[in-house]
């Protein structure tokens, strides 16, 4: 039995003399091990052929003719949210914050059991077809980040809750402007959609926290 | 008299950029976008929304360079931020696709981009063998999960250390390093099942 960074100094080829010895006396006693091995380093090597797929012609220029654009427009400045103006305003919005991150380490504590009650206003009752029911596997790049979210449903009083890799907020209307602004703060809001059912207003938008 | 000139380092043009020299920032998008979209055609496997994906993320970079603190290179730096961005076009596809109830997208690993089906964008060599390794390659990738293909692109053809890769995607270094077994033993496995299936 031979360790994986062994194993992975041999495939990569950054192996010392004598640990190569014993990866090749593994490899001798073990043939599944040696074809495995080998069908690593295929597959690496592969990786390696491909090389570098070149930029697409006339990505700097349209990034740089870009850098003006303004950010995204509140959601409640857009012409569906005016035309909903009395509705948002009279019903709670459903917010679920997806975060754009990878996977936090897996021996820190798990957050996806933390729960903070609501002290004021009504829950979100999700509509058939509601956006929020999409189920989501989303990671998290950054534990702080997610930390960071929670802490700001707590400042405004809302519901939170973490499931499975997104923060689900639920922030009475009146109060998003509030929490949008907060939110900022931590990074690039951005809103993905939104669904009216039932009386309620579902708002999804996505927080990137660089 | 021969004049030699070098290409100004990164921390100079970054410098530059923070202060507001879009042409600094032009010659960092030169020097590094290229690589980046490498990377992110290969987790994304369409070409199109690859080159979307890099826009949106030097765009960002753009609007995030005051935050930059230069802990880490810029170009992991901007790694972060286009793996983060391909994450959430992913993320966005998926549930888009799961609205329409979509029936071609029922696959088991649901993280690959929905309706998925062209081989990503034209490849710039015309070399026949590396085209075919480059089939070969991304038809192996698009059988992983997003972890794996994002780890394998990273380490062997990004070439990034397991520090660098541990900072981009925000994890241990020891759960790159096994996350980065599970990978190339699931992409030997992809190929060599894709081999015998010809």
């Amino acid at each position: 039995m031979i360790a994986d960074d062994m194993l992975h100094a041999w495939v990569d080829g950054t192996i010392d003399p004598e640990d190569r010895r014993t990866v090749e006396d593994a490899f001798a006693a073990d043939p599944e091990l040696r074809a495995r091995a080998h069908a690593m380093r295929d597959a690496r090597d592969l990786l390696r052929r491909v090389g570098p797929t070149p930029a697409p012609p006339g990505l700097t220029d349209a990034v740089l003719s870009r850098l003006d654009e303004a950010p995204d427009v509140p959601w409640w400045q857009t012409p569906w949210a005016r035309r909903a103006e009395g509705a948002l305003l009279a019903v709670a919005a459903g917010l679920v914050l997806w975060l754009a991150v990878p996977t936090a380490p897996p021996e820190a504590p798990p957050l996806r059991d933390t729960t903070i009650p609501a002290s004021e206003g009504p829950p979100v009752r999700i509509g058939p077809g509601a956006l929020t029911r999409v189920p989501t596997r989303a990671t998290f790049s950054a534990r702080e980040g997610a930390q960071a979210v929670l802490d700001v449903a707590a400042t405004l009083g809302a519901a939170a809750r973490v499931d499975d890799g997104a923060v689900h907020l639920e922030i009475p209307a009146a109060r998003w402007p509030e929490a949008a602004a907060r939110l900022r703060a931590l990074g690039t809001l951005t809103e993905e959609g939104s669904q009216a059912s039932n009386g309620q207003v579902d708002i999804e938008v996505r927080l990137e926290i660089p | 008299m021969l004049a030699v000139t070098s290409p100004p380092p990164d921390d100079l043009l970054v410098a530059r950029a923070r202060q507001g020299d879009r042409a600094a920032f032009g010659q960092l998008v030169d020097r590094h976008g290229g690589r980046l979209f490498g990377a992110v055609v290969r987790i994304l496997g369409d070409a199109a929304v690859a080159e979307e994906v890099v826009q949106d993320a030097l765009v960002a970079a753009w609007r995030a360079l005051p935050k930059f603190r230069g802990d880490a290179r810029f170009d992991t730096w901007l790694h972060r931020i286009a793996v983060n961005k391909a994450r959430n076009k992913r993320l966005y596809r998926r549930r888009r696709a799961l609205h329409r109830h979509d029936p071609l997208h029922t696959d088991a690993d649901d993280d690959r981009p929905p309706l998925q089906l062209v081989h990503p964008g034209p490849l710039p060599d015309r070399a026949v063998d590396r085209a075919e390794a480059s089939r070969r390659l991304q038809a192996g990738l698009d059988a992983l999960t997003a972890e794996h293909r994002e780890v394998l692109v990273l380490r062997d053809l990004q070439d990034l250390d397991y520090d660098e890769i541990a900072d981009v995607l925000g994890i241990a270094r020891g759960t790159v390093k096994s996350r980065l077994h599970r990978a190339r033993a699931a992409l030997a496995e992809a190929i060599t099942a894709l081999e015998t299936s010809r």
